[in-house]
């Protein structure tokens, strides 16, 4: 999945300059970093193991397109905006094993996560290593975390609500696209996983989305 | 020999034992199984009853009692049913003399009563699908049902064509594992196809005897003739000019049930009943399946003790038993089948030997012609058939699951089990080792289902061990989706009733909308609940429910075409006195439609180009060969066309003019290649999300939403069209996708129905039209479209009202030259 710059979408968020990647990435060039939100890593097993039959392959996917975000970008750091994980994992389950395989393709990457409501199934923090455990990030001004109501800052980067658009293209049919959902203190970033349902948003007049489809990002 | 207490019992009664229910006692004494058909109203369920009472009291004289007590199961469809059902059964057996318990178990049960049945089963047991399916979950239960000798299934028909039968035919096949010795009996109220109905529940177990009662009541249908009709028939105010008229018939009896085809319908009525009536508030009450359950048990309570002089109603009232029939019942809006129309006709004069007649209301002109037709076809003794649903293999997956909470499953002899049933006598091989997969460890492709478990298998046998699993698959055993409802409750507390997620979503915070005869504010919603207060202000929606859209039945329609077809000749009814200038301009401006061809209407508006095609078979046949000849229309001609359809027929509809001499139609409708052109024809992905809820829910894919849900089970709630996105992309072969698949085809296409009338079309006469203007047939459909393109329903009225007074100026001046 190559990226082409006519794709993206540049962005001036409080005086700061960032990009709306395709496939649901934000990208922070003065810091060089990749920021994602709700990526629920092993959802699918968390299901499987309730005794629900789905099968595997939603992480993969989206590990895919995080190579072809990190890839595209040679970012420095991934911040994840909590809901890393779905639920708790263990050592050498697929998502694990999957993980790890593909941690050696970025060995100099740092990760840093802030927790998420999902995030706190997960008490052993150890099983994924060199992922770095936060409440919240504070760079230039902004405040990044899972949920921007648990703070007052001026500015929040934010995930939890994983927003989407619905654009009816006829009387019949309607389609969801997941959004950066633009607002007066703050930037709600789509979820990364496919594997989510999401919630739709109406915006205020002052408010912005940019849709997030897996080839482009775009202004709504 | 019939005991002397049951001749007394009918002799106090001065009942006559009818012959049917003598020869069913014999049948059930000789060991045998069947099925009771007979009327509603004529004693079918002493047929099934005194079967086993009669072989006890036999018994009880020639030898001394058994050791072990015989036990009877008495499954009902409806919880509501199941309250009378134990009344009237054990009030039967207490004046025989008998000391028999009759115990009561749904979900509505109290748990120390549900212990206290595990710990010693009842005499007898009346219990829904449901409820005996979650009791053959433990063990315990079924040790209990070696001692069931009698399995009576009352209102069979209802339970036939749906999931609910499904799961109770796999029941069934368990309980005569159990007990070889079991004997069923069934209790169906006249069907088109009785035979099919025993066969279904007999499943391969043994042959089964048809008992038949005496021949259908008499009953008398009647319509509430509108003074003047309009040319041309639209139903704008759901027929509320008739209300004066019905008010007036309600006026004149004590009791009165109304009968409306929807939920909303039942709104309006009720709403303008008490509007034109202020008087009747406290006699008129409304009942629909949304309402709470605590408010419609008071309107049923009402209605029995003669406090309520009239209930509008749905559906929601077909089923019960002899609850106090009511003095007379009408019915608003088509009667869309003749059983339908017959059952709901049965709830006045109930009791043998009384006659029932039911007044209908007809919301447009046409719909008069289906009331004379619906009589006619009564006379001639034409009822609808009920298809078993067949393979549906969420069902069984649930159903196989249920069984191994209770005990390791052999799966040969869980095969043989089955495919004992009707429903699965056909099961491939390969359906059957995915669904066995799809419960122990994925399914199809193995590798994808890593650490899978629900039900695991060890020394060749399967078992759920895990008590988290059980815990959560019985509380979600049933086939009955429930889609997406939301609750509504008072701000200030308590519960009204519940509504589709869909209608809330569409609603503001402050919006007033029409429910259960009150107009509520919607204030918030939170957690699956809708929270409202009272509202005094006009502007008003009514809910659009789901599932109110019912077809005109195949019975029915073929009655109405053959009917119109010799209207101008035919023995004149009171319907057809009529809409005789109707249909004389309909035959001046184009043709009757024929009983034996297909009537095709060209003609042209302004707004573009029409074309009309009547093949009468019901309004989703007509959206699915409407679909077909648009799409085979497009690979012709470059036009953007638009179907809609209704009972009698689809409008296909163009604003560039399509040169039709040039193509032959009858290629147009041709059942070739048909399945692939539906598919094309129609967004299959999207009907197939939709289709897949229920088999999601039912199979366990998916929970329940509910409000108070253990914490536990957020982290595995999903949505089925999440899940079945994720289904398509990694497990395409999943063969809950293909039944999907099958069941869109079968209930939303119809396509056997489709492929029916397609052949019959083509068998016959296609006579195109060219007409001057829009024909009364054809403006239903004209009107129907308008309505879809337009938003207010005010800007809808007032065109449809213009294009009518100018059509029927039209027919006057054309009336006029003529002379």
């Amino acid at each position: 999945m190559p990226i082409n710059k006519t794709d993206t979408l540049k962005l001036a968020l409080n005086g700061e300059i960032f990009i709306a990647l395709p496939m649901r990435g934000l990208w922070w060039p003065k810091r060089k970093c990749l920021i994602i939100s709700d990526t629920h890593f092993g959802k699918d097993e968390t299901f499987r193991k309730a005794g629900v039959p789905l099968p595997q392959g939603t992480d993969d996917e989206s590990l895919g397109r995080l190579s072809a975000l990190l890839d595209y970008t040679c970012a420095m750091k991934l911040w994840v905006l909590g809901d890393f994980l779905h639920g708790a994992i263990a050592e050498n389950t697929p998502f694990t094993r999957s993980f790890k395989n593909w941690r050696t393709k970025y060995p100099k990457l740092e990760i840093t996560v802030t927790f998420g409501n999902h995030d706190r199934h997960q008490l052993d923090k150890s099983i994924l290593q060199d992922v770095e455990w936060i409440s919240e990030i504070k760079a230039d001004g902004f405040v990044l975390t899972h949920d921007s109501r648990l703070t007052n800052a001026d500015f929040v980067l934010s995930g939890h609500v994983h927003p989407v658009y619905r654009i009816s293209d006829s009387r019949k049919s309607s389609n969801r696209i997941p959004v950066f959902w633009i607002r007066k203190k703050g930037i709600i970033l789509p979820a990364f996983s496919t594997f989510t349902g999401g919630k739709t948003i109406f915006p205020r007049s002052e408010e912005q989305l940019v849709g997030a489809l897996d080839n482009a990002a775009f202004k709504l | 020999m019939i005991p002397q207490a049951i001749k007394a019992y009918f002799g106090k009664r001065s009942w006559k034992i009818a012959p049917y229910q003598k020869k069913a006692w014999e049948a059930y004494s000789r060991g045998e199984s069947g099925l009771i058909h007979s009327p509603t109203g004529t004693g079918k369920s002493l047929a099934a009853w005194f079967g086993p009472v009669a072989e006890y009291l036999n018994k009880e004289t020639r030898e001394s009692k058994s050791p072990e007590e015989r036990k009877i199961l008495w499954i009902t469809p409806l919880r509501a049913l199941a309250v009378d059902t134990v009344q009237s059964l054990e009030m039967s057996v207490r004046e025989i003399g008998l000391d028999w318990e009759v115990g009561l178990r749904t979900g509505d049960t109290p748990s120390n009563i549900k212990a206290k049945q595990k710990k010693k089963l009842p005499r007898c047991l009346v219990t829904t699908p449901e409820s005996l399916s979650l009791a053959l979950s433990y063990a315990t239960f079924q040790r209990h049902f070696r001692a069931v000798d009698c399995v009576v299934v009352d209102e069979w028909h209802e339970l036939i064509s749906t999931k609910r039968g499904v799961q109770l035919e796999l029941c069934l096949a368990r309980l005569r594992k159990i007990n070889t010795r079991l004997r069923t009996w069934g209790l169906s109220a006249t069907l088109g196809d009785p035979k099919t109905a025993l066969q279904c529940l007999m499943g391969s177990s043994n042959k089964g005897r048809l008992i038949l009662g005496p021949p259908s009541k008499v009953y008398e249908i009647h319509s509430i003739l509108p003074d003047r009709i309009e040319r041309f028939p639209w139903s704008g105010h759901i027929g509320l000019t008739l209300l004066p008229k019905v008010i007036e018939c309600i006026n004149k009896t004590n009791t009165s049930l109304v009968f409306t085809n929807t939920r909303a319908q039942a709104e309006i009525w009720y709403e303008k009943l008490i509007q034109s009536k202020p008087e009747w508030r406290n006699n008129i009450a409304l009942h629909h399946s949304s309402i709470a359950k605590k408010e419609r048990e008071s309107v049923e309570k009402g209605l029995k003790n003669g406090r309520l002089r009239c209930v509008v109603c749905t559906s929601s009232l077909d089923l019960g038993v002899d609850f106090q029939p009511v003095d007379q019942v009408l019915q608003v809006g088509s009667p869309k089948g003749i059983s339908r129309l017959l059952q709901r006709a049965g709830r006045s004069g109930h009791s043998p030997g009384r006659i029932s007649s039911i007044f209908c209301v007809p919301t447009n002109a046409l719909e008069l012609a289906e009331i004379a037709a619906a009589r006619i076809a009564q006379l001639q003794g034409k009822l609808e058939s009920r298809i078993p649903i067949q393979g549906a293999l969420d069902v069984l997956a649930q159903h196989c699951v249920t069984l191994s909470l209770a005990e390791g499953l052999n799966p040969d002899s869980l095969l043989q089990e089955v495919k004992s049933s009707f429903a699965f006598r056909d099961i491939s091989t390969s359906q059957w080792e995915w669904l066995l997969g799809f419960i122990s460890n994925g399914g199809s492709a193995l590798q994808s289902y890593p650490d899978y478990r629900r039900v695991e298998q060890s020394n060749s046998l399967l078992r759920c061990t895990s008590k988290k699993i059980a815990q959560r698959h019985r509380m979600s055993i049933g086939t009955i989706g429930s889609d997406n409802v939301m609750q509504i409750r008072w701000l200030r507390g308590g519960y009204i009733g519940s509504i589709e997620e869909s209608f809330i979503g569409k609603l503001n915070r402050g919006d007033t909308f029409l429910f259960g005869g009150k107009l509520l504010e919607l204030k918030q919603t939170r957690d699956m609940t809708a929270y409202v207060s009272l509202s005094k202000k006009k502007k008003r929606i009514v809910p659009r429910w789901q599932g109110g859209r019912i077809p005109l039945s195949t019975q029915l329609a073929e009655t109405l075409q053959s009917l119109l077809a010799v209207a101008d000749h035919s023995p004149a009814s009171p319907e057809m006195e009529i809409l005789a200038p109707i249909l004389e301009l309909q035959k001046k401006w184009s043709r009757l439609p024929d009983a034996k061809g297909l009537l095709v209407e060209q003609t042209s508006t302004r707004e573009g180009f029409h074309l009309y095609f009547f093949p009468f078979a019901g309004r989703f046949v007509h959206e699915g060969i409407g679909n077909l000849v648009a799409l085979r229309l497009s690979r012709v001609f470059e036009a953007t066309l638009h179907v809609t359809a209704n009972d009698y027929g689809f409008e296909l509809y163009s604003r560039t003019p399509i040169d039709i001499s040039e193509i032959p139609i009858r290629k147009l409708l041709s059942s070739n290649n048909l399945q692939q052109d539906l598919l094309e024809g129609i967004n299959e992905a999207e009907l197939s999300k939709r289709q897949f809820r229920d088999i999601a829910q039912i199979a366990g894919l998916v929970f329940p939403g509910y409000p108070g849900r253990e914490k536990s089970a957020r982290q595995i709630q999903a949505s089925s069209e999440l899940i079945f996105e994720v289904l398509r992309k990694y497990d395409p072969l999943n063969e809950l996708l293909n039944q999907s698949l099958l069941e869109v085809l079968d209930q939303q296409i119809d396509k056997r129905r489709i492929d029916n009338t397609l052949q019959r079309i083509q068998k016959g006469s296609i006579s195109l039209v060219e007409t001057p203007k829009l024909t009364p047939l054809a403006f239903p459909l004209w009107a129907e479209r308008i309505r879809t393109q337009t938003i207010s329903s005010e800007t809808w009225e007032k065109r449809v009202r213009m294009m009518a007074e100018n059509l029927n100026k039209a027919a006057f001046l054309r009336q006029y030259a003529n002379q």
